[in-house]
């Protein structure tokens, strides 16, 4: 495999108010490749997403994008990022179409209108979502997951070479969730875009990646589909974990 | 005593070169928090005018103290004091409007304690709190289009990045968008509108005229380019009118402007509730 990995953690630790998240992982991600990162409920994986595009900072550990340190790294356009949490504005005065485009924005720097081009790359982004009817919706008048798709399609605007999708098929329908895997599926063997999409549905997901982390704040398991399929423990420890955390949730609700 | 205006008597007030330039002034300034107050109230945060030009006034009295040049002196300090709210809620547990609470109050209190240890300067102190058309001078008028030029620039130019990082300002820096670079311009710009808007509006007012034409547009339209301009010829229109206003019903100018604006706003809400109402009503009809 040629070049430095798009994305590499190497022995990440992170703590929120003392206790840890997110315990001495690593893991690197290369072009064309689909990565699933799994784990039950509170196991890290939003928090290693944002240690990924830099909105957190390791306490420990480095984290290297496209071979350079993250604090070094500039090139934001070549990584699109869907947060869990799409921020939802109810009253937002903007359409769709003006949300995907502002995906674009990293490509042209402060001050530089979009061209013609950049038009062209929102549209096909609103196509491939199956947003395109909806273009000229207010952004809050959407579903939650009409929602979701144009966040794709604004990471998706950027043309980047790495994805980071935090549990972007939330709220989403079976359907579309399947459209939206084989959509990256076929992103990933056209354009050669390395995918890393964050779910605990595990099952559902398994065949459509090449790659499978699992986690629960450490790294269990790091490999291809068939590595894991020979590693029953590592699997019976993720799913004990799920259903403790689900018992907890219960608990606490 | 208010002044009836006769038919040819809408000129009169012109002859005044005050008028002129104060007419001139609040038409700019109108313009100028109308479009600001787009983004002000599109990310939430109404107060942090409100707090900045109190914020604003501590460095207007320590310019004066100081002999500093008045823009130089108000500007430098109602930027620290933005970029100080922005750092405090960014690094630290604190909200924004906490942070906005601490700071700017406690540069309004370090003016009032410079303004009763001298006090030979009561006139310009209420100049400041409320207004005062009488004292614009073409200079103010040059700064005032100044600052509403680079804001208009600034928009134009770089329109994408701010509806990003208004949208969603966390993701935003993900795309390349330079969010502190953004939050520091848009402190410096608020900064300058609020001094820009001091003689005519007074620190007390300002708040209102940057929050009302936004909210305004806001009701009337539910595209955000639609809502800068309508926000910003509503800020124009106000400051045109509520300038007349004030000649002829003899108040304050910040006064009668924001007066004016709130009645504007009380008509747009209660022609959108009608329309509403009308609209739901005939569709019960049809159906």
């Amino acid at each position: 495999m040629s070049g430095p990995p798009l994305l590499a953690f190497d022995r990440v630790s992170f703590r929120y108010s003392g206790e840890v998240v997110v315990e001495e992982v690593s893991l690197s991600v290369q072009a064309g490749e689909f990565v699933g990162l799994i784990g039950p409920n509170g196991s890290g994986k939003s928090t290693l997403m944002r240690l990924g595009v830099g909105l957190l900072r390791p306490q420990s550990g480095s984290v290297r994008l496209f071979g350079q340190p993250l604090a070094r790294f500039r090139e934001w356009p070549r990584i699109g990022y869907v947060p869990q949490v799409a921020a939802a504005r109810p009253g937002f005065p903007a359409t769709v179409r003006e949300v995907v485009s502002t995906g674009r924005v990293g490509r042209r720097g402060l001050f530089r209108r979009l061209s013609e081009s950049d038009g062209h790359a929102v549209d096909l982004a609103l196509e491939s979502v199956g947003m395109m009817p909806f273009r000229s919706r207010l952004i809050g008048e959407l579903s939650g997951g009409q929602h979701q798709r144009v966040m794709l399609a604004r990471a998706l605007a950027g043309e980047p070479e790495l994805l980071l999708l935090d549990e972007p098929a939330a709220g989403v329908d079976a359907v579309a969730k399947l459209e939206l895997l084989n959509l990256l599926r076929r992103l990933g063997q056209d354009t050669n875009l390395a995918v890393v999409y964050v779910s605990h549905d595990f099952e559902t997901l398994r065949p459509y990646f090449n790659k499978i982390a699992l986690l629960n704040r450490r790294l269990l398991f790091f490999g291809t589909r068939e590595d894991l399929g020979e590693q029953q423990d590592v699997e019976r420890q993720l799913i004990e974990a799920a259903l403790a955390s689900d018992h907890h949730e219960h608990r606490g609700a | 005593m208010s002044k009836a205006p006769s038919t040819f008597g809408l000129l009169e007030p012109f002859q005044y070169e005050f008028f002129r330039n104060g007419m001139l002034a609040a038409v700019l300034v109108g313009a100028l928090c109308g479009l600001i107050g787009v983004y002000i109230v599109l990310r939430g945060m109404s107060y942090i005018g409100h707090g900045l030009s109190h914020a604003i006034f501590g460095g207007a009295v320590v310019a004066f103290v100081m002999t500093w040049n008045f823009y130089l002196g108000a500007g430098a300090w109602g930027f620290i004091a933005a970029v100080l709210i922005n750092q405090t809620a960014r690094r630290t547990k604190i909200n924004a409007d906490a942070a906005i609470g601490v700071v700017t109050t406690a540069s309004f209190a370090i003016g009032i304690a410079l303004v009763s240890r001298y006090r030979n300067f009561t006139r310009s102190f209420d100049a400041a709190l409320f207004g005062n058309v009488l004292g614009v001078t073409p200079r103010d008028v040059l700064a005032i289009a100044a600052v509403l030029l680079m804001v208009g620039f600034i928009i134009f130019f770089g329109y994408r990045q701010l509806l990003f990082s208004t949208f969603d300002a966390e993701v935003a820096a993900v795309y390349g968008v330079r969010t502190q670079w953004v939050e520091t311009l848009f402190a410096l710009v608020l900064a300058a509108a609020i001094i820009a808007s001091m003689q005519i509006l007074g620190v007390t007012l300002i708040a209102a005229a940057l929050v009302i034409p936004a909210i305004t547009a806001r009701l009337l339209t539910d595209s955000f380019n639609r809502m800068l301009l309508l926000s910003t010829l509503c800020g124009a229109l106000t400051g045109f009118f509520g300038m007349y206003l004030s000649y002829y019903v003899d108040v304050a100018s910040g006064a009668s402007i924001v007066l004016l604006q709130a009645s504007v706003f009380g008509a747009a809400l209660s022609a959108v509730s009608l329309q509403k109402r009308v609209g739901s009503r005939l569709l019960r009809t049809l159906q």
